[in-house]
């Protein structure tokens, strides 16, 4: 399923700008000494060396400044000329395999490298870490380059520079909602969480006179609660994350987290390949 | 050539988005194995359309392609293709060397003949050796055509599409073209071709689709296309011949052709053949005229352009 | 020439789109299963109304864990963090751990009582942990969701480190006049209501909440 010749030619590509090398070194060096030195750190999950904001924002650049997956002539930056590749016997099922892959192993060798560092550091001891927290620790890194690579192909993949440029804005509200907004405001005044907050400043009002007149039977705040968890679901789809320390050692076996993070792959690659499928792709204009 | 056809395509139909008219409208043809089979036609005509449809990189809306009698968009199909598109996009620091490498590896070729391969269609498209190590954004226009020439041939395919394999090309290069065209032809190897440039077309083409406004008006052989009628320009040197232009006019009518224009010194007839055009000179020389030249002012398959046609279709 | 078929350059391979659908129905099978699931309930979370006796009885630091109303980030740590045996070790061995639940359920002085709570440590976020030492001080905190892993560490880093032991140490110090106060049980109210200590002497017991 994946083609050696993509693998190694994006391989070479990613290689060979040396400002990855300088990102690499700040994610991998600086960010876990700057974290370990912080006197303030009482805890030991500092978002700042996380795996998923290592691979996200490590990622990121790569995609934004190489456009690494066919995304047509319209973002230039020399991406990948598709007609010719795909004149060739890859399927196009392969080519988002390759790509996939190869991202996967740049951002998750810069998220282990990083995690290195930090045990190096003595991370582990001054944080106490068990040897399964490091073990988990690693595969967690590895799973999370895998779901964050297949956002960063489907940015890639779209086809003009104003919709790529809408896919890297998604692509941090997921990570600012994965990463920060891990919670519900709470307010006491007013008694409730988030979509209380939003009925007590007369949001929802608003949205119940402007935006949702003809849904006069439905709630607002339902509407609104049920927005969120449909967000959340959309970012879980497109970038899950997996706690492999959490399914081992929980008290009560469920494997409902891990199918679900695999079904959400499987449908990211499968998304990614319709989205190719879908292009036409005319050499003239690519 | 053999008697089946290779390429068949039927009622070809393609709209891009917001376009009002259609790319592609109704367009039908075969194409034999071993042909060179030639596309022309104005400036948005629907030939890359036509050429992206059948590289299956493009899906027509309505209308079936076979190669080989299975869809174009199989990978049977692309393991015996080679594409050259006009003005493709190198990846600028590979050089030739490691970007043939990896379209070797990418036309599942075996890894052990690679660099054999590799340098034998570099010599076979006479790309300077110096240059095999020098990254792509150093070439001129000509040496990429080649280079893109070289990357169709790398996968030993059986069936080529190439557009404007001439553009950019210097006197040589257009030399080396009608070379490997006669090589491609004794290996009965198709070509699909697409070229503005009609007198290399005339050299190498067994058949010309002209294609104006998605549709193809006519289907001919170049033999085909040499009946059509045309433009024969005279020239002669100063001849005492009395009045010019009564004497210009009885040739004319006497050899069926029709005269068109003249100058002191030269003329511009239509004839509708070969054999009238030299029954006209005939008479000419026989009225005194000192003939200097007398040739087409088009190019054979320029007369496609004019719109008119007096044989059918040719059949592959 | 004839070609024979190798399979479309545009086709989802097989396996894929198998292995996708038996997936999807494994889920749906096992959303049942998932929603109705009661987690194990380890740990043992006091009432607020007991932070009056802590104080005087606990020799532990207090592990305030915010829940507000009806969070669901707060039902998944619930679910997936303080239903694990590793985490629920943490917080019992080091921690006298008390749930601060959210005021709409309340009324009365204790919803004032749970607003200062939430104001004191300056909460907007559940879930929220904050650690304390039996007097009240702050020391560490951490907001958000966090898994399991992330949270056994954040609890041993905290019970183990130099900085809880100075804070308690700085609690049992003479204070000056003008150093503020941050004992639960003097917890003056600069705009006149009635202390924290007023209003528990007020309030009856609470059994021991289990969640």
């Amino acid at each position: 399923m994946i083609n050696k010749a993509i693998y190694l030619y994006t391989l070479r590509r990613i290689a060979r700008h040396y400002i990855f090398y300088v990102i690499a070194f700040g994610f991998v060096f600086v960010m876990p000494i700057l974290s370990f030195l912080d006197p303030n750190a009482g805890s030991s999950h500092n978002d700042s060396v996380s795996s998923y904001t290592c691979s996200l924002l490590f990622g990121l650049s790569i995609i934004v400044s190489l456009n690494i997956a066919g995304g047509g002539s319209a973002q230039g930056g020399g991406t990948d000329y598709l007609p010719l590749i795909l004149s060739r016997p890859v399927s196009r099922a392969q080519y988002i395999f390759t790509k996939w892959l190869t991202l996967a192993t740049v951002t998750g060798t810069v998220s282990i490298a990083q995690l290195v560092v930090l045990c190096a550091l003595g991370e582990p001891l001054a944080h106490h870490w068990t040897l399964l927290m490091f073990f988990c620790a690693v595969v967690e890194r590895v799973l999370d380059a895998f779901s964050v690579s297949i956002a960063l192909v489907m940015v890639s993949l779209l086809p003009t520079r104003q919709l790529f440029g809408y896919g890297v804005i998604a692509l941090e509200l997921i990570g600012l909602n994965h990463l920060i907004l891990d919670f519900d405001f709470y307010i006491p005044s007013y008694s409730s969480t988030t979509v209380g907050v939003l009925r007590n400043l007369g949001v929802l009002d608003w949205l119940h006179k402007h935006i949702l007149p003809l849904m006069t039977s439905v709630d607002p705040s339902t509407v609104v609660a049920g927005g969120t968890a449909l967000f959340n679901q959309m970012i879980d789809l497109v970038a899950p994350r997996f706690y492999v320390f959490d399914f081992l050692t929980n008290s009560t076996f469920d494997l409902y987290p891990l199918v679900t993070y695999a079904m959400n792959l499987c449908m990211g690659l499968i998304i990614c390949t319709l989205m190719l499928n879908w292009r036409d792709i005319n050499y003239a204009t690519e | 050539m053999s008697g089946s056809p290779l390429i068949v395509v039927d009622t070809l139909v393609k709209s891009y988005k917001g376009s009002r008219k259609r790319a592609l409208n109704g367009i039908s043809f075969q194409v034999s194995e071993g042909e060179c089979f030639g596309l022309i036609g104005p400036n948005g005509a629907g030939k890359t359309t036509l050429m992206s449809c059948l590289l299956a990189l493009v899906k027509p809306d309505a209308g079936t392609i076979t190669i080989g009698g299975i869809n174009p968009d199989d990978l049977a199909v692309r393991e015996v293709i080679g594409f050259m598109p006009e003005r493709p996009s190198f990846e600028s620091w590979l050089t030739p060397l490691d970007f043939l490498k990896m379209h070797h590896m990418l036309a599942h070729q075996p890894q052990s003949t690679a660099k054999a391969d590799i340098e034998a269609v570099l010599h076979r498209v006479q790309l300077e050796e110096h240059s095999w190590n020098r990254p792509i954004r150093t070439f001129s226009r000509g040496m990429l055509q080649r280079l893109g020439l070289a990357q169709s041939l790398i996968g030993k395919p059986k069936i080529l599409f190439l557009d404007e394999p001439g553009s950019g090309m210097d006197p040589p290069g257009n030399a080396l073209l009608r070379t490997l065209f006669a090589q491609f032809k004794k290996e009965n190897i198709t070509v699909v071709l697409n070229s503005h440039h009609l007198d290399e077309m005339e050299k190498v083409c067994d058949r010309v689709a002209f294609i104006r406004s998605g549709k193809i008006e006519a289907i001919e052989t170049l033999e085909e296309v040499a009946l059509r009628p045309y433009v024969l320009f005279v020239r002669w040197v100063d001849s005492s011949v009395g009045d010019l232009a009564l004497k210009l006019q009885q040739c004319a009518n006497s050899s069926h052709a029709q005269l068109l224009s003249h100058a002191e010194q030269s003329a511009r007839f239509s004839v509708v053949s070969s054999e009238i055009s030299a029954a006209l000179l005939k008479n000419l020389i026989d009225a005194g005229f000192r003939i200097q030249s007398a040739q087409p002012e088009q190019t054979t398959l320029e007369r496609l352009f004019d719109g008119s046609h007096t044989v059918e279709p040719a059949s592959p | 020439m004839q070609l024979s078929r190798k399979g479309a350059t545009n086709s989802i391979p097989i396996w894929l789109l198998a292995l996708t659908v038996g997936l999807i129905i494994f889920r749906v099978a096992l959303l049942s299963g998932h929603s109705s699931q009661v987690p194990v309930k380890f740990v043992d979370w006091h009432a607020f109304t007991d932070l009056q006796t802590v104080a005087k009885e606990q020799s532990k630091p207090i592990l305030l864990y915010y829940v507000g109303d009806n969070s669901s980030k707060t039902q998944a740590m619930n679910d997936s963090v303080f239903s694990n045996r590793i985490v629920a070790a943490a917080v019992l061995n080091n921690f006298y751990p008390v749930i601060v639940p959210g005021t709409a359920e309340l009324d009365g002085d204790e919803k004032k009582f749970v607003r200062r709570l939430y104001k004191k440590y300056m909460v907007v976020q559940v879930p929220s942990l904050v650690i304390t030492t039996p007097a009240g001080s702050e020391v560490s905190h951490m907001n958000g969701f966090k898994p399991a892993a992330p949270t056994y560490q954040f609890l041993k880093t905290v019970a183990e480190s130099d900085k809880l032991k100075a804070t308690e140490e700085s609690d049992h110090a003479p204070k000056s006049s003008s150093s503020k106060s941050h004992k639960l049980e003097s917890d003056d109210d600069s705009h006149g209501e009635p202390s924290a200590s007023d209003v528990m002497h007020s309030l009856p017991s609470r059994s021991i909440l289990r969640f």
